[in-house]
C-alpha cells in the first residue's frame, strides 16, 4: 500500500491549476490547488516563497478563476514540504460566498511519497460542513477534529475519510448525522494508539442503516478492529441495502472470518473487498468458496512473539499506521 | 577485430550474457578476465594486451574473494583521510564476518577500486579503447562527486546537502539540523559508495516526528564491522534513537544526502526510470514501480513499459527528460553505456537525474531497444 495522488476525483480527472497555464473546464476537471514546485515563481502577488501558506492559497485561486465557477476542488500540499495545514479549512469557510458552485471538496490529495497519512492535519471542520450543505462529495486524507455534524448534510453522496485514526468523539459526530443522499461511506478507521476507535459498537448507527437510507457502498478500512467489525456487522440491517462491503487494509484474521462465513447478508452483496488480510490459506478458500465475488489477494505476514512464560503474542498491522 | 578483453566479477551472469551476446552478433568470444586476478597487477597486465584491444570493465561479482585485494589497496588512501581504516589483518578477519548483504568498510573498497583504475588510466597504453573510461568509473562510483558534475552542468538533479566531505562525520543531529535549514521535510541519506540500494534511508521529519524507510538493518549483540547489513525487507522506523544509530555506523562511511521529492506514480506505485544510454544514445529503459519509496528491482519492484509514464507527461516535458538523458551522457563521454536513474516528478513536468551507474546495464526486461548488450555488440561491430 502505497497511496498516491488521486488523479480522479468526483469522476472527473485532476487537474493542477497553474498560474499562467490556460484555465481548466471547471465543469468537467476537479481542480487541484497544490504548491509542489520550489522552481515555480507565480509572481509578487502570489504564494511563492518559503513563507507558510497561512491561507493564501483559496483566495488566489479565486482571484485568478472569478467567483462561484469552480465545482470541484482537490488541495494538496500547499505549506511546502510540511502537511500540516490549519490555514485551507479556515479560507474555505471564510471564503464560502465566492464558492457556491462547490459540490466536490478533496482535502489532502498527498501521496505518501510527498507525506505520512499521520502527518497530515487539516484542524477543526465543523465550520466547514456547516459552510458547504450543498457538498456531494466529501474526501479527507488525513486528520481532523469535528465538534458535531450539522443535523443533515442533505445533498452528501459520498464521504470517504482515509485516516491512521478516527477517534470515537468524531465517529459519534458523525454517526449523529442524518444522511439523506449518501450512497457511498468510506472510512480508514485506524489504530487506537493514533486516537482511533477501541470499541466498535460505536459504529452502531451505521449498523441500521437508519441515518444512510440510500446507501449502497459501505467500507470500513485500515483498521485494526477490522475482526470486530466483522463480528459486529453479522446480519447487521444496513447490509440488505448494499452492493459494496468492504473490510480492506486492515487485519482481518481467521476469527473475523468465522463472522463473515456466518454472515447470511453478505452473499447478496454484488461486491465484496477483504483484501490486506492475515487468513490462513484454508480459510481463505472457504472464503472464497463461499463468496465467489470477493476480493481476497495475498495475505499479509504477521509477527510472532514468545514471551518469556511461553505466551504467544501475534502483531498484525493495518496498511498505513504512520 | 581487435580482440575484446571482459574483466570483471565472472560467475553473476554478467559474462556469460555478454559472452552470449558477442556470439549471436558475430563476434570473436570476448577473453574473461577475473578481475580480482589483476587487482593488484594493474599495469602489468595491461601491458600484456596485443595492440589496440577494447576492455570492458565491470562490477566486482559477490565472493568475497573477489572483493579482497580492493580493501588491501584501499588501506592506504583511506588511513590517510580516517582512523576507521582497516589494516591488512583486519582484513583478513573481514572474511569470516562476510555474508552477502553486509555493508563492510564501502569507503576502502571504493578508494581500492579507484586506485586500480588510476593505474589502468596512467599506465601507458593510448592504443587500448576502455568501453569504459576508468577515471569516468571512480566518478560514477562516488555518489557524491557525480552529483557535483551533473549540478555543476546544469543537469536537473535533487539538492543535495553539504555535509557529506569525507573525512568529516554526519551526525544525525547534523543531518536533521542541516535539513531544517534548507527547510527541508523529506531527504534520501544514501552510503557514498553503494550500489543496489545498498545503505539507503528515506527519511522523513517535521517538528519532533520521525519516519524512515530503508533497507539497513543492524545485527544484534556485535561491534564487528558487519554489524549492519542490506536487508531486502524494507522496515519503518519512528524513533530518532533507532535511526541515529543506523546514521551513526554507517556516517564515517561517507554518507550522501538528497532532497527526496516526490516521485510520479502510476497504478498505486511510485516510478522511476532507468535508462540506458549506449555511445551516448538511449539504448534502452525500463520502468520500476514501488509501493515503497525505493524502485529498484532487486527489491522486488515491478518492471513495465516507459511508455506507460510517457503517456501521461506532456511531450514537451518528455523531451526535456531526452535532452537530460542527453547531457548526463555527454558528461562522461569515455563511458560507453551509463545507467541513469530519472525520476519524473509527482507533477509529471519536472525531472531530476537520482543516480549515474558505471556498471547498470545489465537489466532485464527493458523496452525500446534489443538490449544494452546488444546496442554494444553493434557499437564493438562498427568499430572493424
Amino acid at each position: 500500500m502505497y497511496l498516491e495522488r488521486d488523479k480522479y476525483f468526483a469522476d472527473r480527472p485532476v487537474v493542477e491549476f497553474i498560474l499562467g497555464g490556460p484555465l481548466p473546464d471547471l465543469t468537467k476537471t476537479t481542480v487541484f490547488l497544490v504548491r509542489d514546485d520550489p522552481n515555480e515563481d507565480y509572481g509578487p502577488d502570489s504564494f511563492k516563497g518559503k513563507r507558510l501558506n497561512e491561507g493564501r492559497e483559496v483566495p488566489f485561486l479565486l482571484k485568478h478563476v472569478g467567483s462561484n465557477r469552480i465545482e470541484a476542488l482537490a488541495i494538496g500540499m500547499l505549506n511546502g514540504e510540511t502537511s500540516d495545514d490549519l490555514y485551507t479549512v479556515p479560507s474555505l469557510v471564510e471564503h464560502q460566498d465566492q464558492l457556491q458552485s462547490l459540490r466536490h471538496l478533496f482535502l489532502g490529495n498527498i501521496a505518501q511519497e510527498e507525506s505520512e497519512l499521520s502527518w497530515i492535519v487539516y484542524g477543526n471542520i465543523t465550520d466547514l460542513l456547516a459552510s458547504y450543505p450543498k457538498l456531494e462529495t466529501l474526501k479527507i486524507r488525513g486528520s481532523f477534529s469535528v465538534k458535531a455534524f450539522p443535523e443533515r448534510l442533505p445533498a452528501l453522496k459520498s464521504l470517504v475519510i482515509e485516516s491512521v485514526g478516527i477517534s470515537a468523539d468524531e465517529i459519534n459526530a458523525l454517526c449523529a448525522c442524518h444522511f439523506p443522499e449518501l450512497t457511498h461511506l468510506e472510512l480508514w478507521l485506524g489504530v487506537e494508539y493514533r486516537d482511533g476507535l477501541s470499541d466498535v459498537t460505536a459504529l452502531a448507527p451505521l449498523r441500521s442503516g437508519k441515518t444512510v437510507p440510500k446507501l449502497t457502498s459501505l467500507a470500513f478500512c485500515n483498521s485494526d478492529l477490522t475482526d470486530e467489525i466483522a463480528v459486529f456487522f453479522q446480519d447487521a440491517p444496513v447490509l440488505e441495502q448494499l452492493d459494496h462491503f468492504s473490510l480492506k487494509y486492515g487485519t482481518l484474521s481467521d476469527k473475523g472470518a468465522e463472522a463473515l462465513l456466518a454472515n447470511k447478508a453478505l452473499s447478496g452483496i454484488k461486491s465484496l473487498d477483504f483484501s490486506h488480510h492475515y487468513l490462513h490459506p484454508k480459510k481463505m478458500a472457504l472464503l472464497q468458496e463461499q463468496f465467489p465475488q470477493a476480493v481476497l489477494g495475498e495475505p499479509e505476514e504477521a509477527d510472532y512473539y514468545k514471551d518469556q512464560d511461553g505466551t504467544e503474542t501475534v502483531d498484525r498491522y493495518i496498511a498505513i499506521e504512520e | 577485430m581487435p580482440k575484446v578483453f571482459f574483466v570483471g566479477g565472472l560467475e553473476d551472469g554478467r559474462w556469460s550474457s555478454f559472452a552470449q551476446h558477442a556470439q549471436e552478433f558475430g563476434l570473436p568470444r570476448p577473453i574473461p578476465v577475473a578481475l580480482k586476478t589483476i587487482a593488484l597487477q594493474a599495469e602489468a597486465w595491461l601491458h600484456t594486451l596485443p595492440m589496440g584491444s577494447f576492455v570492458r570493465l565491470d562490477t566486482f561479482g559477490r565472493q568475497f574473494d573477489s572483493l579482497l585485494p580492493f580493501y588491501h589497496l584501499g588501506q592506504r588512501p583511506r588511513q590517510a583521510e580516517s582512523d576507521a581504516s582497516l589494516s591488512p589483518t583486519e582484513i583478513s578477519a573481514l572474511e569470516d564476518h562476510y555474508y552477502h548483504g553486509a555493508i563492510l568498510a564501502p569507503r576502502q573498497l571504493a578508494l581500492g577500486f579507484a586506485d586500480f583504475l588510476t593505474c589502468l588510466a596512467q599506465a601507458n597504453r593510448p592504443d587500448i579503447v576502455f568501453l569504459q573510461d576508468p577515471l569516468e568509473i571512480i566518478t560514477l562510483c562516488d555518489k557524491t562527486a557525480c552529483h557535483q558534475r551533473l549540478r555543476a552542468a546544469g543537469v536537473p538533479t535533487a539538492q543535495a546537502l553539504p555535509s557529506t566531505v569525507l573525512p568529516q562525520i554526519l551526525t544525525y543531529d547534523m543531518l536533521r539540523q542541516q535539513m531544517a535549514t534548507q527547510g527541508w521535510q523529506n531527504a534520501f541519506v544514501k552510503l557514498r559508495h553503494g550500489s543496489s540500494a545498498s545503505g539507503i534511508m528515506a527519511l522523513r521529519l517535521s517538528q519532533d516526528r520521525v519516519a524512515a524507510w530503508t533497507t539497513i538493518a543492524a545485527k544484534r549483540g556485535t561491534e564487528h564491522p558487519s554489524f549492519f547489513y542490506n536487508s531486502r525487507k524494507i522496515h519503518k522506523l519512528y524513533d530518532h534513537a533507532s535511526i541515529a544509530t543506523l546514521i551513526h555506523g554507517l556516517a564515517k562511511e561517507g554518507l550522501h544526502s538528497e532532497r527526496w521529492f516526490p516521485k510520479a506514480s502510476l497504478e498505486g506505485h511510485s516510478c522511476d526510470l532507468r535508462i540506458v544510454t549506449v555511445a551516448g544514445r538511449f539504448a534502452a529503459a525500463v520502468l520500476r514501480q514501488s509501493k515503497t519509496p525505493f524502485t529498484n528491482l532487486h527489491l522486488g519492484n515491478k518492471r513495465a513499459d516507459p511508455a506507460s509514464l510517457r503517456a501521461v507527461m506532456t511531450a514537451k516535458a518528455w523531451d526535456h527528460l531526452q535532452d537530460t538523458v542527453t547531457a548526463v551522457a555527454k558528461l562522461f563521454p569515455k563511458s560507453l553505456h551509463l545507467g541513469i536513474d530519472l525520476a519524473v516528478h509527482s507533477n509529471f513536468r519536472n525531472h531530476a537525474v537520482l543516480e549515474v551507474n558505471a556498471f547498470g546495464d545489465f537489466i532485464k526486461g527493458t523496452s525500446w531497444c534489443e538490449s544494452p548488450y546488444a546496442a554494444q555488440m553493434r557499437w564493438l561491430k562498427a568499430q572493424r
